[in-house]
């Protein structure tokens, strides 16, 4: 009796053992990967910023320019998310917040599109009956500019033809390497940033454009998209990372435990077979007196 | 040299160039325009050219770009696009190869007709980009 107990603890810590050497060598994958990811996002960050600064600051001389990109009174109807997962799973709750912070901004399923990234945004959105437009499978890992330049396309398209009014980006802030974010964020029609008042700030800076005003923003306008998406799916690269890496390690932290609770048992279970079968052997010794 | 502005560069992939000169030239869509200190506020999209940013000893460097936008505000001249690559950094060999590729591309795109239109958009921009980085490092084969 007592042998086949103490076989089965080992065997629950042989498979255990085997869990954590995956999980462990998991997340030393996903610091190296980190680390690459983080060395891309710095290299990218002045781009995304120069970009967004630059439209901003068009937006914010100007308030004479007028088009459908910019942010008006106008009732958004149709919008569509642009939703950044990973394509694999095992890395905590990275995934399941993005989804949910998507829902949380989609009060009508039939006024929604959405334009996902990742094998676990489709399944999720696929499967929950959403109107999913396009797909974007394995890139979330490495995303190239390549990338971001196609799902501009798309987007802009569909913003153009009037199929969406509004494009939301769903993607996971990097606020450190052991906090992620899912952050919605609207990128078309874009908010124009508080205009300071003419009094204030005298003389205005005039600025020219060539040629014109709204063939600059026109240009413009896909380009911020196109690097608005870019940087959402880096970020979220290190983000995916980033979880993992945390996941991993609660992970192996947890299965370490648990062998030290069956080694625990074990030695338990071992000692009172010791015990028993001394015991028996007296017992066997006196009988026979 | 006159008087120096600062001068920033990005690209999606790197930082391409940060620091100052007293003159850079830059193709825009309306044509080629020199930017020197104190330029008025300047908002203007960039289309595939090159880039030529002066240096101390009056030489240029030679850098070749595609498409962006350029702004010019009192402090600081920015320079943003897809990609850019300093003339010595350029493979001619690659840039040939991705000439003849574009050529094929849309050869076969014209017979097939209307439905790759995209594509042809595609192979289009492929072949000037090709087309600029070849004539660039032709015209400079001794740096």
């Amino acid at each position: 009796m007592a042998g086949s107990s103490t076989r089965d603890i080992k065997r629950k810590i042989r498979s255990v053992n085997s869990t954590m050497q995956i999980t462990k060598a998991m997340e030393m994958v996903a610091t190296a990967k980190l680390k690459r990811a983080r060395d891309r996002m710095d290299i990218t960050k002045p781009y995304f910023e120069t970009v967004t600064e630059a439209v901003q600051d068009i937006l914010g001389a100007d308030n004479s320019i007028r088009t459908r990109y910019i942010a008006s009174d106008k009732a958004i109807k149709k919008t569509l998310f642009i939703v950044i997962t990973s394509d694999r799973g095992l890395c905590g709750g990275y995934n399941v917040n993005a989804v949910k912070k998507t829902l949380e901004s989609v009060q009508d399923k039939s006024k929604a599109k959405f334009l996902v990234i990742g094998r676990k945004a489709y399944d999720a959105f696929a499967r929950g009956g959403f109107d999913v437009v396009d797909t974007f499978l394995n890139i979330s890992e490495s995303p190239e500019h390549i990338h971001a330049l196609q799902i501009a396309k798309i987007a802009l398209k569909l913003f153009n033809d009037g199929e969406v009014d509004a494009i939301q980006l769903v993607y996971t802030r990097f606020a450190s390497t052991i906090s992620q974010v899912a952050t919605s964020l609207q990128v078309l029609p874009i908010e124009r940033p508080e205009v300071k008042s003419i009094k204030d700030e005298a003389p205005v800076d005039f600025v020219e454009y060539e040629p014109s005003p709204e063939a600059v923003l026109h240009f413009i306008v896909p380009k911020y998209l196109e690097s608005t998406i870019y940087g959402g799916l880096i970020e979220s690269a290190a983000s995916e990372q980033a979880a993992r890496r945390v996941a991993m390690e609660s992970a192996s932290d947890n299965a370490e435990e648990i062998i030290a609770e069956l080694v625990l048992s074990f030695n338990q279970a071992r000692q009172a077979a010791i015990t028993q079968e001394i015991t028996e052997i007296v017992g066997g010794a006196e009988a026979l007196k | 040299m006159g008087n120096k502005f600062k001068l920033e560069v990005v690209t999606p992939d790197r930082n391409f160039f940060s620091g100052e000169t007293d003159m850079m030239i830059a193709r825009t869509t309306e044509g080629d325009i020199g930017i020197l200190y104190d330029h008025e506020p300047l908002v203007a999209p960039l289309k595939i050219g090159s880039l030529r940013i002066r240096q101390e000893d009056e030489t240029f460097l030679l850098a070749a770009n595609s498409t962006g936008f350029l702004t010019v505000t009192e402090e600081l001249v920015t320079v943003v696009v897809d990609s850019a690559e300093w003339v010595e950094e350029i493979d001619l060999d690659r840039a040939i190869r991705a000439k003849e590729r574009a050529e094929k591309r849309i050869m076969e795109g014209h017979e097939k007709g209307e439905a790759t239109k995209i594509d042809m958009l595609r192979a289009e921009a492929a072949l000037k980009r090709a087309i600029n980085r070849i004539r660039l490092k032709e015209h400079n084969k001794n740096i």
